[in-house]
């Protein structure tokens, strides 16, 4: 185990432990340190200005754009990356703009119960639309992920989205979703991949992959702000709609208001799409002005991250939650929450969620809080998992290049305690 | 925060809570929810008409449900202190607490059981715990 990447992170000066990676990743000098350097002079909004400013604006969001696509393997290349205000948003853009669509009055969509509610809630709102739709959600809490979405592929389903990493179980589902994306594909069902929680586990080919969507959270991965980073297939980019549009998506509005009748402008949707001429590619969906400086961080955070490797982020990680999760099981009070086949290694993230037997896990996260002690409690955001798992809540600790076996240590000891001044009659 | 403040407040009151079961007679139900971490109770009142007075009082009140250590001690204390209350009394104790946790203010009334929770206002993650029992009783109490 190793600490030489700690000192990467000044907040770390502080006593803190944090292994709540999984919600955000804490922030490396390097990127800070750039940040800092080019907010006071480098700021323009996009496609706007002229001038030196805009153009070192513009080209340093054109070679994050640039940077992305190659971190992902991007088959279209940079037209085919989208920035969006989070991951959340992303989804919701593929959903209005292009699944309503595909589905049809009677199509189903397909997901699995681990999903985090930004992967289910904009599907389910779509099927709700009409009543011959519907939402299949395969359970995959018996240990058996794959077959329990490929039972679930018929003839109605248009799509099928996956987290590539769950947000509970952490286990990595690539080997399934490679599988999955196959049958879909020969069956022409789309397949979206929400790959939030993958970055720093999965060195991610989307090349290899073959896929139609897949949305990522620049925050998690050392960026600053909460950028969402959409990919869209080079096949499906141009015939999707901006579902929500504005300023900066279309190149022209050829109305000519001096020779309008009574001043009234009369449109419907083919009209509107004869007047309105959307951008191609990643523009028609970048509406009103982008947060700039959030953006250019992603490309940094991407230089930080080659300059060490995805395969390196993965080993430690999987090193140190490996201990985590022994000694975890050392305490005979945890339960842990683990997707039943864990014993395969390969599949193992960062994340590892538990309770603490007969004691909330609020109670829990908030006292190791008062001891700066940083992770996640409550419902996760994936009530679908903690529902048919019959539990109200959990912890869950998510670690980073960042975390030591100190780290999990004080977990531990932290935990002993509370489970000590909780059974003390 | 004390451990030991958390440590009294969890073994008085979470250990053995006020009234912690489901009644067989009630007149009203009130179900009280943490929109922010789906903590649940169900809150059971029996109202009587007070002969000597023209209003209305608490003959008895329970509850049942799941929530952190700190949100069933809230209710319970709560529940013990307008247990048998009229109304109206009921409705000043529920107000008062409220009002001390919504504000920084430390010279407000608040009844003395219930000031272990001050601290708790000031904690953005734990306010809420608090105060979601107490509001869903109010709100029945001004209908
Ligand atoms: C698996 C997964 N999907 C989606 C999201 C939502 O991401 P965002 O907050 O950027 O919208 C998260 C965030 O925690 C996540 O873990």
């Amino acid at each position: 185990m190793t600490d030489k990447y700690r000192s990467d992170f000044k907040i770390l000066d502080q006593n803190l432990v944090y292994l709540d990676s999984a919600a955000t990743s804490l922030k490396p000098k390097y990127v800070l340190d750039r940040m800092e350097e080019i907010s006071g002079s480098y700021i323009s909004t996009l496609s706007r200005g002229f001038g030196q400013n805009a153009e070192n604006t513009e080209y340093l969001v054109n070679t994050t754009r640039e940077k992305l696509a190659s971190f992902l393997g991007c088959l279209g290349g940079s037209n085919s990356i989208i920035f969006t205000p989070n991951a959340t948003s992303a989804i919701n853009l593929v959903a209005y703009g292009y699944v309503d669509r595909v589905l049809g009055t009677d199509g189903s969509i397909l997901v699995t119960n681990e999903e985090h509610h930004s992967n289910i809630l904009p599907w389910m709102r779509l099927v709700a639309k009409s009543f011959d739709r519907s939402l299949k959600i395969a359970d995959i809490t018996k240990g058996n992920y794959l077959e329990s979405v490929l039972s679930l592929i018929d003839d109605r389903v248009k799509l099928i989205s996956l987290s590539l990493v769950g947000n509970v179980y952490g286990r990595i589902n690539l080997e399934d979703i490679k599988i999955i994306i196959k049958e879909a594909h020969r069956r022409d069902i789309l397949v979206f991949v929400d790959a939030a929680q993958a970055p720093l586990s999965v060195k991610i080919d989307i090349k290899d992959l073959d896929l139609d969507f897949l949305v990522i959270s620049s925050h998690k991965m050392f960026a600053i702000g909460n950028t969402g980073v959409l990919y869209v297939s080079d096949r499906i980019i141009n015939d999707m709609l901006p579902a929500i549009i504005g300023g900066g998506t279309v190149s022209d509005l050829k109305i000519d208001v001096t020779s309008l009748e009574n001043s009234t402008l009369k449109v419907d949707i083919n009209t509107m799409d004869k007047i309105v001429t959307c951008f191609d590619n990643y523009h028609r969906f970048e509406i009103g002005t982008q947060p700039v400086l959030d953006i250019i961080s992603i490309g940094y955070a991407i230089d930080y991250i080659e300059s060490i490797g995805v395969d390196k982020f993965h080993t430690i990680n999987q090193e140190n939650l490996a201990y985590l999760i022994q000694r975890l099981k050392q305490l005979d009070f945890v339960n842990l929450i683990e997707y039943p086949n864990s014993k395969e290694d390969r599949s193992l993230s960062s994340i590892i969620s538990f309770n603490i037997k007969g004691i909330h896990c609020h109670d829990v996260g908030f006292l190791l809080g008062e001891k700066n002690i940083c992770l996640r409690s409550g419902m996760q955001c994936a009530s679908l998992l903690l529902n048919s798992l019959k539990v109200p809540g959990c912890l869950r600790a998510s670690l980073g290049i960042y975390n030591t076996q100190d780290d999990i240590d004080s977990l531990v000891e932290e935990l002993t305690n509370i489970h000590i001044l909780f059974s003390k009659k | 925060m004390d451990q030991n403040l958390y440590r009294k407040i969890i073994l008085e009151h979470n250990e053995s809570a006020f009234h912690f079961e489901r009644p067989d007679t009630f007149d009203v139900e009130l179900n009280a929810q943490n929109q922010s971490c789906g903590d649940s109770f169900d809150i059971y009142l029996s109202i009587k008409k007070d002969p000597g007075t023209e209003g209305s009082y608490i003959e008895d009140i329970h509850f049942t449900g799941s929530g952190c250590a700190l949100s069933k001690a809230v209710t319970s204390i709560l529940l013990k202190k307008i247990y048998r209350k009229s109304l109206i009394e009921a409705k000043t104790v529920i107000k008062d607490y409220i009002s001390a946790m919504s504000s920084d203010d430390n010279t407000l009334p608040i009844d003395d059981e219930l000031l272990v929770f001050i601290p708790f206002r000031d904690k953005t993650s734990r306010k809420e715990c608090c105060l979601f029992s107490a509001s869903t009783i109010l709100k029945y109490l001004e209908s």
